[in-house]
């Protein structure tokens, strides 16, 4: 333990390690989302279908912005761990 | 009754009601009302057939996938769970701004695994409608080319009438889901629905009447499912606006708080070690300094990024 009552190897490991496979997780479904081939081909269909494609993709991009924000705690993270490394002369 | 006919069997189905009915007409006179019939039964069979089953079938299983991971605890909530473990001992408000972070990400897989089993729900009742579509119609075509055959061979009328799925009593059967509680598993569970159809007269007086009958079943069934993919597409546009608009409020686009993001100029260094003996005089200095520099090198790395990108157009 430092000074500040943290383990840094151990929150650098999280930092490092588990927000971007927390991030790659939730990454990993918006593939699928995207992957649609649609409903079938005839005319009749082709409104439903459109808007099908656009809940899939607003669906897509909260996942995506889930993922950006599990990247960008583990960012945080980092920089604080980084910052007190070097203020503390570890870095 | 899994996926329902095929392209070809509707087709071969519809092709053989038109030569009966021809054969009908030839054989009765009545090539005015066989006209009408005959002419029409292209648009009943392209509408119908315009879902196809099999690939609906596929995004089902595609957004029950997606649904059942966002609920699961393995995954991205286990790694967000072991981070959080790693961080045991650490107080301050730089933690509990992270650690709300993460709640708040994991809000947004339950509320994104919650959309998603609305979705799963329309995509199965897209199937059924599909199916039960294409079983109609099928079922629809052969009772009216056998009616046309009984019409040239003067054979016994039947009384009775052809049942066929009403699209209207497919979408009111599967309407009520609550989600967590009645989700279907699978895509063939949205068949298992009470009697959706309703009764068509077949045989009739004459030629006439067996191609008047067949217009009057056709014609509705296939406005029924017309309206019914309207209704779909309406849900689908309430499900959109849900996901464009109200989840933009959702605490997940919040940025972080500054308590935990160095780069704002809020961050303030008690707030990272709250309490606990903080370091030696001077420290604070030696800190801010280091967020100087820190801020300096990520401009500059930003910097080279940018001259790189454009040195690349």
């Amino acid at each position: 333990m430092t000074g500040f009552e943290i383990d840094l190897a151990e929150a650098q490991a999280a930092a490092e390690q588990h927000f971007p496979a927390a991030a790659e997780h939730i990454r990993a479904h918006t593939g699928m989302l995207r992957a649609h081939e649609g409903f079938g081909a005839g005319a009749a269909s082709a409104k439903a279908q459109a808007a099908y494609a656009g809940v899939t993709y607003y669906l897509a991009g909260h996942l995506d912005r889930g993922a950006q924000v599990a990247e960008g705690i583990g960012q945080a993270l980092g920089d604080i761990l980084e910052l007190y490394r070097r203020a503390d002369g570890q870095a | 009754m899994v996926n329902g006919p095929s392209d070809d069997e509707l087709f071969d189905a519809s092709q053989a009601m038109q030569d009966a009915f021809w054969a009908m007409a030839e054989a009765t006179g009545s090539e005015d009302a066989v006209g009408v019939a005959v002419n029409a039964r292209l648009d009943h069979l392209n509408t119908v057939g315009s879902l196809d089953p099999a690939r609906i079938a596929e995004e089902f299983d595609r957004m029950r996938t997606v649904a059942s991971r966002l609920a699961q605890s393995e995954g991205a909530r286990a790694e967000l769970a072991m981070a959080e473990s790693r961080l045991d001992g650490w107080r301050g408000d730089a933690k509990a701004a992270l650690v709300g972070k993460m709640a708040n990400v994991e809000s947004h897989l339950d509320r994104m695994a919650q959309e998603a089993n609305h979705i799963q729900h329309v995509v199965g009742t897209f199937y059924a409608v599909a199916v039960y579509a294409r079983d109609s119609h099928l079922r629809l075509c052969r009772e009216f080319e056998a009616a046309a055959l009984r019409e040239i061979g003067n054979q016994e009328k039947r009384d009775a009438k052809l049942a066929v799925a009403l699209t209207s009593k497919v979408l009111g059967a599967l309407a009520s889901f609550e989600p967590q509680q009645k989700a279907r598993s699978t895509v063939t569970a949205f068949l298992d629905i009470a009697d959706v159809t309703v009764a068509y007269f077949i045989d009739g007086n004459d030629a006439a009447d067996v191609a008047n009958n067949y217009m009057i079943a056709a014609s509705e069934t296939t406005r029924a499912f017309e309206d019914g993919l309207a209704a779909l597409h309406k849900k689908l546009l309430g499900l959109e606006g849900t996901l464009s608009r109200d989840m933009l409020e959702s605490d997940v686009y919040e940025p972080i708080h500054p308590d935990a993001d160095i780069t704002s100029p809020d961050f303030e260094y008690d707030n990272f070690a709250h309490g606990q003996g903080l370091p030696v005089p001077g420290f604070d200095d030696a800190v801010h300094r280091q967020r100087e520099r820190m801020a300096d090198e990520r401009e500059a790395r930003e910097n080279e990024i940018d001259r790189r990108l454009g040195g690349a157009e």
